[in-house]
């Protein structure tokens, strides 16, 4: 399996990762981007995110998340996520993974963005008008990550 | 000398990085100890960017980083 990995810290654009992707010949190609969004969950404005990360541990933590894709028997993987002040539209992370058929890269991507929501080094913060907040996992999120365990 | 590395909302309350002066025989616990808000329930103790116990040794020259739930993706 083929894995591309990298930690940003400048805006990136996902139509271009998604363009330089190399399935290698598999016959499905799946993606993700995650976006910064607008507005936070009770509805303020949102001005910026920022991603706290591990300036040695954080890209690794990539790496092992992205390399867990194996097995579901994909070809190729794809991690691209940012750190740093993120606006809003901006893309925070892009995952693609190209299989065979169409279920295995849909269920590696899936996968990914779970595990990449409880397992990456990051600490992320939404800078608002009224103030700041520190995002923490869910038990939502702790949910979906517990479908794929170990 | 120790360093202690914070990260998140940690990084807010008690800066990126301290560098203090440990007895010997301290521990992750009795250094979580010295901060208020350290609960080992959720907050992970690495030493020397390996994940540590509780009771692990902690001396001169040892990095120790506290990190606050993941939020990723």
């Amino acid at each position: 399996m083929r894995i591309d990995v990298r930690l940003v810290h400048e805006s990136f654009r996902p139509e271009d990762e998604l363009a330089s992707f190399d399935a290698g010949g598999a016959g499905a190609v799946v993606s993700f981007t995650g976006l910064c969004r607008a507005t936070t969950k009770a509805g303020a404005q949102v001005a910026s995110l920022f991603l706290d990360h591990h300036p040695r541990l954080t890209e690794p933590s990539l790496r092992d998340i992205a390399a867990s894709a194996a097995r579901f028997g994909v070809e190729a993987v794809c991690v691209v996520h940012r750190c740093g002040a993120v606006g809003p539209g901006e893309a925070i992370v892009f995952v693609a993974a190209a299989a065979q058929h169409r279920r295995a890269a849909y269920e590696a991507v899936d996968c990914l963005m779970d595990r990449l929501k409880t397992d990456a080094l990051f600490w992320k913060r939404e800078d608002g008008v009224d103030g700041s907040a520190w995002i923490e996992p869910t038990e939502g999120d702790r949910a979906d990550r517990a479908r794929w365990s170990p | 000398m120790v360093t202690i590395g914070f990260y998140g909302r940690l990084a807010e309350r008690f800066g990126r990085e301290v560098a203090i002066d440990l007895p010997d025989g301290a521990t992750v616990a009795s250094l979580r100890a010295r901060f208020h808000g350290l609960d080992a329930a959720t907050i992970r103790a690495l030493v020397n960017d390996a994940t540590a116990v509780e009771e692990a040794p902690v001396g001169p020259g040892d990095r120790v980083d506290f990190l606050p739930p993941l939020s990723g993706g």
